[in-house]
């Protein structure tokens, strides 16, 4: 797309994730890769060590017993969310916590980011789609456009904002409007530098236009459900001025019905109101 | 570690090694083929057998205990243990405490727990949720013989595998459990109730909507006499006479508009031809939603009821007998005994009240003898013994004898006894005294009941009965009176024991009341037949008939030359 390739040719400094993070992906995928691998691993870095047993012993997680070594946090939690955890530590890290527009509250984007994850790995594991964990992420980095934008191509981000406070639209039509492109070209090509799987990658490039993914359907419209429940919930703020629009072909998709959603979505306030651990790490 | 992950300078990972793929591609064989081998499993032992072979091929492990969910609470319980020592039931109380089970449940993923102090020593467990379908059914606790590096992620997701598919396999096999045992308390119901139909005295039977019989048990298809194999399934039209399919299609009839039907039907067996009344008692089927599905019946054989309402009959009447020969006794006696003390008590010189009194008791004891040698007669005839002479009569002189007796009593009344005897039949076959006795009987009634002055006739031609045969095979001998005559339906009463038409004793002749049951066993032992005709106030006609001796001997040439 040369629009992107223009556009992301702009930015100098790629937001790089640690060399942990794809370790830890490309282990977790290994059959042959044991729990004390895996520990040793990440027990070289000593932040994330911490930041891991923070989560771990977290309200999140709710663990009957406090966990206090790493090995003891793989074997209990399993492969899957040391993984969540240290991604979503990682993806915190790359980004400044808040950012350089008084207009736009990065740390309201992060809020809803964290909302939409929640949302996607209740959603995930109702529908016993996949790892619920590999959803978590998905929805944590669905907005991650509109970060990269914020913090590398300010200019033109400063622009975006005067269109929606101009003529009150949505943050993706006046993304277009400027760019040509929106949040969700610059957030997929971004998982894909970054190496992540590739559903997170279509998840976050269609989490706006479910009905133009060809492959990861399941995954993609548990990301939009997730972002348009994490909207309407009130959980943080995404920066558009229009409201979440909903592609019901989803809700048939993952076969929810109506009672079910309402219990799904009690489920998905008391995962949230324990997720404050995750904001937390972005200190 | 540093085989298996190796990373490139541009941080792409490398190639999962061969050796690791195949390791896993032989695991996932495995898992794939005891699946299979676990939903095979009918019943829960053998899965437990089965799921035990199949973790040892994934995992090394010492015990394993499987808790299941409480039905209404979220406690579990141990439902079977193997191999659990006590230390390893130790750690599963600890366990228990802990709220990882719970946890893991919630979590809906395998949940290892290692040893409490922490790192590579051989005792930690795996907590697999038996997921099926969307519900937890209980909790797999494996004591693992695994140091944490053997511990992959890879082997997490091969054990919940082969926890979804033992709680899948577990769960049929406790609903077959429970059906198999629905089943078996039905089978025990149809059995109990097979033999309670079976050890039922009675017949009984069951009609579907299309008449159909749908269930006869033994004692039913004997009074039919139809097995029960060639009856169910058939229409009553098909194996019943048409004389029992109407009954019974009217019995249906008025089963279905009440409700039910009592009745009884002359049964005639077609296996040995028997006839038997067959009582039958019908009510309306109905299934569990209330709606009509045919007809249930139950019958009986009524013969040996019959018999007894037969006895209790005779019984009654034989009650009724002595009450009025008691009666009949005590009239006279009552009359003597007080003309008796009379004479006794007054020493009245008056010989001519003596002589009265004298000659009403000589008539009150004549009566008595009268009765008791009526009496004795009807009793005699009442048994085989009583047997009459089968001579040639002629009917005329028996009637002169018997007019002797009766001609005082006529005379009394001035009463006309006029003849009209046929002239060309007058030879019958009979007993001459028993005949005579006939004759005073039957006219002795006339005259008792006749008006004074008036005219008794006895006639006697060939009698024409509605049969040809019995033209001229008979003659037929009337008496026939002016007396005050008799209602129709007392025609055959007068022939009964003790049966006077009229219950007014003011109005009742004398008499013992068993002169005509007398006559007719008489007259019927000479193989004729007596009955009255008579018309209020106007008279009676009392006829008999007897063989006539010429007919007779015709008729045994005939039957003679026949058996040539």
């Amino acid at each position: 797309m040369a629009n992107l390739h223009k556009l992301v040719s702009q930015i100098q400094s790629l937001p790089t994730l640690p060399q942990i993070v794809q370790q830890v992906i490309t282990m977790v995928e290994d059959p042959g890769v044991s729990s004390s691998n895996l520990a040793k691993t990440i027990s070289i870095d000593v932040s994330l060590v911490s930041k891991i047993l923070k989560v771990v012993n977290s309200a999140y997680y709710g663990l009957p017993r406090k966990i206090s070594t790493l090995t003891q946090a793989t074997v209990i939690l399993g492969f899957n969310s040391i993984k969540n955890i240290v991604m979503t530590a990682s993806v915190f890290s790359a980004f400044n916590k808040n950012g350089k527009n008084e207009r736009f509250d990065r740390k309201k984007l992060w809020e809803h980011s964290i909302g939409c994850a929640v949302a996607s790995k209740v959603l995930s594991k109702r529908i016993r789609l996949g790892v619920p964990e590999e959803a978590f992420v998905a929805g944590l980095v669905h907005d991650i456009g509109k970060i990269v934008l914020d913090q590398f191509l300010h200019t033109k981000f400063e622009q975006v904002l005067d269109v929606i406070d101009e003529k009150k639209v949505s943050f993706r039509e006046a993304e277009n409007e400027v760019l040509g492109l929106n949040h969700c070209h610059i957030g997929e090509w971004l998982c894909d530098k970054w190496n992540f799987p590739k559903q997170i990658q279509e998840a976050v490039a269609f989490h706006h236009s479910p009905g133009r993914a060809e492959k990861n359907l399941k995954m993609v419209a548990i990301v939009h459900l997730a972002n348009a429940i994490s909207r309407l919930e009130g959980m943080g703020d995404g920066g558009g001025k229009k409201g979440a629009e909903i592609d019901v072909k989803c809700w048939e998709m993952l076969s929810i019905s109506e009672e079910e959603l309402s219990e799904l979505i009690v489920e998905i306030q008391e995962e949230y109101e324990k997720s404050s651990v995750f904001l937390e790490m972005l200190n | 570690m540093g085989s298996i992950l190796q990373l490139k300078r541009d941080n792409r990972p490398v190639e999962i090694s061969d050796q690791s793929v195949k390791v896993t591609y032989n695991e996932y064989k495995n898992t794939f083929n005891g699946s299979r081998l676990l939903i095979e499993g009918k019943s829960v032992s053998e899965i437990l057998q089965q799921l035990i072979i199949f973790l040892r091929e994934i995992v090394k492990f010492s015990s394993l205990g499987l808790l299941l969910k409480e039905k209404y609470s979220d406690d579990y319980y141990l439902y079977y243990d193997y191999k659990i020592d006590r230390n390893a039931s130790a750690r599963l109380r600890w366990l228990e405490k802990s709220g990882y089970i719970k946890w893991a449940c919630k979590e809906e993923r395998v949940v290892i727990i290692p040893d409490e102090d922490g790192e590579t020593e051989d005792q930690s467990m795996a907590l697999v949720p038996l997921l099926s379908g969307k519900n937890i059914i209980g909790v797999l606790i494996i004591f693992l013989q695994l140091r944490t590096n053997e511990l992959t992620s890879h082997k997490s997701d091969l054990l919940f595998l082969v926890g979804t598919q033992a709680a899948s396999a577990l769960q049929n096999a406790f609903l077959y459990k429970d059906m198999a045992l629905k089943n078996q308390a039905m089978a025990n119901m149809k059995n109990f109730l097979e033999n309670s139909l079976e050890s039922m005295a009675d017949g009984l039977f069951a009609l579907d909507m299309e008449n159909k019989i749908s269930l006869i048990n033994t004692f039913a298809s004997k009074y039919f006499g139809i097995s029960s194999v060639e009856a169910i399934g058939s229409e009553i039209h098909k194996i019943f006479s048409p004389e029992f399919v109407r009954f019974l299609d009217k019995s249906l009839q008025k089963t279905y508009m009440i409700g039910n039907f009592e009745g009884q039907f002359n049964y005639v067996n077609p296996i040995d031809g028997k006839n038997f009344p067959l009582g039958i008692h019908l009510s309306i089927l109905k299934n569990t939603e209330k709606e009509r599905i045919g007809v249930i019946g139950i019958c009986r054989d009524l013969t040996e009821r019959e018999e007894l309402f037969h006895l209790r009959k005779l019984d009654q009447l034989k009650d009724e007998f002595i009450s009025s020969i008691s009666h009949e006794l005590r009239t006279p006696l009552t009359s003597i005994k007080s003309f008796t003390e009379i004479l006794l008590e007054y020493d009245t010189p008056d010989k001519k009240t003596q002589k009265e009194f004298l000659s009403i008791i000589e008539k009150e004891t004549n009566r008595l003898i009268d009765l008791v040698n009526d009496l004795l007669d009807l009793s005699r005839m009442s048994h085989s013994e009583f047997s009459v002479k089968k001579e040639n009569v002629i009917i005329e002189n028996v009637f002169q004898e018997a007019f002797h007796s009766v001609k005082v009593l006529a005379e009394k009344k001035n009463i006309i006894i006029d003849t009209d005897f046929d002239p060309v039949n007058m030879m019958v076959v009979g007993d001459t005294n028993r005949l005579i006795q006939v004759f005073v009987n039957l006219i002795g009634n006339g005259i008792k009941f006749s008006p004074e002055k008036s005219v008794i006739k006895v006639w006697s031609k060939p009698f024409s009965g509605k049969r040809l045969v019995d033209k001229s095979d008979f003659l037929q001998i009337a008496v026939e009176d002016s007396g005050e005559g008799i209602p129709k339906e007392y025609f055959k009463v007068v022939f009964e024991k003790f049966k006077q038409v009229s219950s007014d004793a003011a109005t009742k002749p004398e008499g013992s009341g068993l002169g005509l049951p007398i006559c007719k066993r008489i007259i019927e032992r000479l193989g004729g037949n007596i009955w009255v005709e008579s018309e209020i106030s106007k008279g009676s006609i009392f006829f008999f008939t007897l063989p006539l001796v010429n007919a007779r001997i015709e008729r045994q040439e005939n039957a003679e030359s026949a058996k040539k």
